[in-house]
Formats: structure tokens, sequence, C-alpha cells
């Protein structure tokens, strides 16, 4: 009896190697303040991706906020410029790095002030489908890392 | 109406005047009294060039040439509607002003929105306050802001961003005026706050 339960443990565990990569996390997230009468800020975090294949994030909600999209801020000739990108792409084995002046998460139409303290869901969607989320506080600045 | 005074004739007076300074300092011998400041960040413009005169509205007063007399002013051109550039640009700027303000008492910020369509000037106030109480907000019709903006080569324009939505990419860089209300240097991105604080410093302590 202990033995087929073994051995059923060793066939879900292969089975789960087999067919799902490691999950992807998300560490130092953090929604900017703003002040009460605004209803948009940016959302930054890191995710690493420990698998062996790339992940690329499609899709992004928020909850509390009406809309969410990836934005890029990019400087070019002195003039800073703020763009939609439909996906982002996380390297296999490597991170990428969401962080003011670059890479966003733009959040839109918030339905509360948006104020220190509080907290944002947000779900990240990958090209496989697979879901992750993440709590990110209202900070007035990014936390101390490294 | 405003002197006819754009970007790269501010780069070429700039460019001359180095090159005049460099030479007269040959020529005289002199010492270093008048050298520009060896500043981290900010382009120095030796011979500081009058702003074009301008009037913006800040909250229930005009904002004008002579409001930048008699103080060192950072001029920030940017919008209430950015998610990410400039909270991330005032943030930066109310780290440098704490420090600044210690050396320099009479220093302001000032941040002009270019988005007049949707910023009155409570809002560009109300936003620029939150980073730094003592911060200034101010816009103006299309005409007021290109009265001030373009003569500097400051620009920005809206971009769609679907439905009736936009966007408005702007020049980044900052503008140091001296309390004469002259240009005196240009700050590029990236913006680092101790940079930016040390070289306003630095500037003032040679002006005086």
């Amino acid at each position: 009896m202990i033995r087929s339960s073994l051995l059923a443990l060793v066939v879900v565990l292969a089975t789960a190697c087999d067919s799902t990569p490691p999950a992807p996390a998300v560490s130092n997230a953090w929604v900017r303040a703003v002040p009460p009468e605004r209803r948009m800020t940016a959302a930054y975090f890191v995710i690493t991706n420990s698998g062996d294949a790339p992940l690329t994030v499609v899709d992004v909600r928020a909850g509390g906020f009406g809309r969410a999209e990836m934005h890029r801020t990019i400087e070019e000739d002195g003039i800073s410029r703020m763009r939609r990108v439909d996906a982002i792409a996380v390297p296999a084995g490597d991170e990428l790095r969401l962080a003011p002046g670059g890479l966003h998460v733009m959040l839109m139409a918030a339905e509360a002030p948006i104020e220190e303290g509080a907290v944002v869901d947000i779900e990240l969607e990958f090209d496989d489908a697979s879901t992750l989320l993440l709590s990110a506080p209202v900070r007035r600045s990014a936390p101390n890392v490294d | 109406m405003p002197s006819k005074l754009n970007m790269p004739t501010v780069i070429g007076i700039a460019a001359l005047a180095m090159l005049a300074g460099a030479i007269t300092q040959r020529l005289i011998g002199a010492g270093d009294a008048t050298a520009p400041p060896d500043t981290a960040a900010a382009t120095v413009i030796p011979q500081p060039v009058a702003l074009p005169a301008f009037e913006l509205d800040g909250v229930d007063r005009s904002f004008d040439n002579a409001a930048l007399q008699d103080r060192w002013s950072l001029v920030f051109f940017g919008f209430t509607n950015c998610p990410d550039i400039c909270p991330t640009t005032l943030a930066t700027l109310a780290g440098a002003a704490e420090k600044i303000r210690r050396s320099v008492p009479a220093f302001d910020v000032v941040f002009v929105s270019v988005d007049p369509r949707r910023d009155q000037p409570t809002d560009a106030q109300r936003y620029a306050s939150y980073f730094d109480k003592a911060f200034i907000g101010v816009t103006g019709s299309d005409q007021a802001l290109a009265a001030l903006a373009k003569p500097l080569g400051i620009l920005y324009f809206q971009v769609p961003q679907g439905d009736d939505a936009y966007t408005v990419d702007h020049s980044s860089s900052l503008l140091l005026v001296n309390p004469r209300g002259e240009l005196a240097a240009v700050f590029s991105p990236p913006h680092d706050a101790d940079a930016i604080a040390n070289d306003i410093i630095k500037i003032a302590a040679i002006d005086d």
C-alpha cells in the first residue's frame, strides 16, 4: 500500500517536472503613490525566470484599476516618450526589472486614491496562459534593494 | 514679444563664450576666478542668457519673468497624467531641493505642465506640492507655454493612445535660472538628485 502510494507520488512528481516549468517569481514590487486626485500611476517589480525557457508576459490586470497596460519610457534626443508594449519577455535563467524611467505597468482609472500604505493586487498573464499574482505596496519611493 | 533666442543659438553662444573665455584667460594669464565650475551633470552656460518674456498661470496669480528674480529656479516641463517619468523626476528633485536649500535658501522648483487641455493651474500646483510643499506648479495657454518653451528648445507634443486618450512626449531637460532671470545651466537626463544638488550649489557659489 505504502509502496504503491510512493510510486504514485513519484509518478506525479515526475509528471509535474515534465510538464510544468519552474514558476517565475516576482520581487521588489511597488506602486508609486500619487496625489489623491490623480487616477493613474505605475507599478514596478523584478521578474525572475529560473526556468530554461523564455517567458513572455502578454497581459496584466490590477485590482482597483479599470485598466492596466505595459509601457516603456524611452529617452530619445532629450525627449521622454512613453509607449505601450504588447509583451515583455524574460529570458531563461534571467531577470527583468521594471523600474522608473523604463519598463513599467501603467495603472489607469483608479477606483480609489492611490495612497501610501495601500496594496495593489496585480495579475500577470504569460504566453502559455499561466498567471502569476503579486501584491505591490503603494510607496512614495522605490524600496531599497541590492 | 520674446527675444529671438533658440537652443541652437544658446548652444552657439555658449560655445563662443567658452572659446572667448579660454582665449581671454590665456591672454591675460588670469586665474580660475571666471572658469566655469566643475559640474557632474549640468551644462553650464558661461554667459547666462535672459529668458524670453513669458506669462504663465499659477493658482490665483500669474507666473512671469518677475517671479524668477532674486532666487535660483529649476524648471521642469511635464504633465500630471504622466505615470512614470514626471513623478520620478519630481521625486528626484524633492531629494535634491532638500540638500540645495541648506546652501541656497532662495531656491525654487517650478513644474510647468505642458498639457493645459487637462491640467489647470490648480492641478499643476497640487501635483508639484505633493512631492515638496514648496514646489511651484504652473501652466498656461498653448501660446503662453510656447512663448517660454520654444525659444529654449523645449519640445512637447500630444501622442494619441487609442480611444480619446493621449500621452505627451516632452523634453526631459531641467533648466536652471539664476536670480537675474537668466538661463544659467541645463541638466540632461538621467537625473540624479545628488549630482543636481552638488552642481547647483557650486554654480550658485560662483555666481555670488
